[in-house]
């Protein structure tokens, strides 16, 4: 937050004509009862966005029986931590939540490592990642995932 | 009192004015052959003023960004409170005594940022304000979460866009250099949705002063809206 200093005023002139008229019989002006003045200040406040605001693709590279997964870091600009949720999405079958527990994905120098130690042998799996906040234990706001590669 | 005085003289001269154009009306070409002309000793007619200008150390504009679920000012009483609130010191500079009150406004989103997301919609999930002033024991809140209060002390809800007027900041009239500071505190909960994301929005607040002279504020209480009195 940035408080700047500004100056505003007001005015008592716009009542005062309003007295003359009424002397003057011009009928009843809304300003007639007498002096008055306004000062002016504005707050504005701004919610945080995702950078980037699309969830960035996962990249699997296969290394001897696990899946070594990989993507962009994803931020909001007040630091708070950012998790990611990990979707397998096998040629056949239903998906499944990898990177969790002791594999829970782990960030460095803007890049998002985890590893899926189980992954289908055909090598046909796909993978998704969702960003999202937690605040106090709870989850908060997210990201929709990002598109299956 | 000066103020009386001058609308005393001026409706006099209105009066001579008028009885005038009746002599004028009625005696024709005669109004000439009367005329004179005399010059006064001065006179000084010194109108009371009722302005308002910020207070020492004052600030008239507050951003905040970057805001995320959870994230308070250190004056809501609840979340992180870990950022600052804004601040406004306003001081009454006129010289009659006046009655001060404040209007709100929410814009959402903020005119500045109008394809953001409204940050400000009414709701508990939305951007919550508080905003008070004083403190301790003479501590008075005009917005609260959502609601202000109306004359008979009961919650009304600020709706985005609309204006809320003439919040009463004290029944006794206020002096020249009476100060007031007024500490805008905001928090976003944690159960804000996805669609708050980026959103924007503004708090207005216009603080008003009006000449008390020959006006009551009986019937009001402050920190209330007071419609009584007659603003403008």
């Amino acid at each position: 937050m940035h408080p700047k200093p500004a100056a505003l005023g007001l005015a008592a002139s716009a009542a005062l004509l309003g007295s003359l008229m009424s002397l003057a019989g011009a009928g009843p002006v809304a300003t007639a009862s007498g002096f008055s003045g306004s000062l002016v200040t504005t707050s504005t406040i701004r919610a945080a966005t995702f950078s980037p605001s699309v969830a960035p693709l996962v990249t699997s590279v296969r290394r001897q029986a696990t899946n070594q997964l990989s993507w962009a870091a994803v931020s909001v600009p007040s630091g708070a931590a950012v998790l990611y949720v990990v979707i397998r999405i096998p040629a056949n079958g239903s998906p499944v939540q990898v990177c969790t527990g002791a594999d829970t994905p782990t960030s460095s120098g803007g890049v998002v490592t985890c590893v899926d130690r189980f992954p289908s042998s055909n090598g046909a799996d796909l993978y998704t990642e969702q960003p999202y906040l937690v605040v106090g234990g709870v989850r908060t706001w997210s990201l929709p995932a990002s598109a299956p590669n | 009192m000066k103020f009386q005085r001058n609308r005393r003289f001026l409706k006099s001269a209105a009066g001579a004015a008028a009885i005038a154009s009746i002599g004028t009306l009625s005696l024709g070409g005669t109004w000439a052959l009367f005329s004179a002309q005399q010059t006064s000793g001065d006179n000084s007619f010194a109108a009371g003023t009722v302005t308002v200008g910020p207070g020492a150390s004052s600030s008239v504009v507050c951003n905040v960004t970057g805001m995320v679920p959870g994230d308070s000012s250190n004056g809501f009483g609840s979340l992180s409170s870990a950022l600052a609130p804004c601040t406004y010191r306003v001081k009454y500079t006129g010289s009659a005594s006046a009655y001060l009150a404040v209007d709100i406004q929410v814009l959402a989103p903020s005119t500045s940022l109008p394809s953001s997301a409204a940050l400000y919609d009414s709701s508990a999930t939305g951007l919550q304000l508080l905003v008070t002033s004083g403190t301790g024991v003479d501590k008075l809140t005009y917005l609260n979460g959502t609601t202000y209060r109306l004359v008979d002390g009961s919650n009304a809800t600020v709706a985005a866009g609309s204006t809320v007027s003439n919040l009463l900041l004290s029944t006794s009239a206020a002096a020249t250099d009476d100060e007031h500071e007024f500490d805008v505190n905001y928090a976003l909960p944690t159960l804000a949705g996805n669609v708050l994301q980026g959103g924007s929005a503004t708090l207005k607040l216009t603080f008003r002063a009006v000449q008390a002279g020959n006006q009551s504020s009986a019937g009001c209480s402050a920190g209330r809206q007071c419609n009584t009195i007659v603003w403008s």
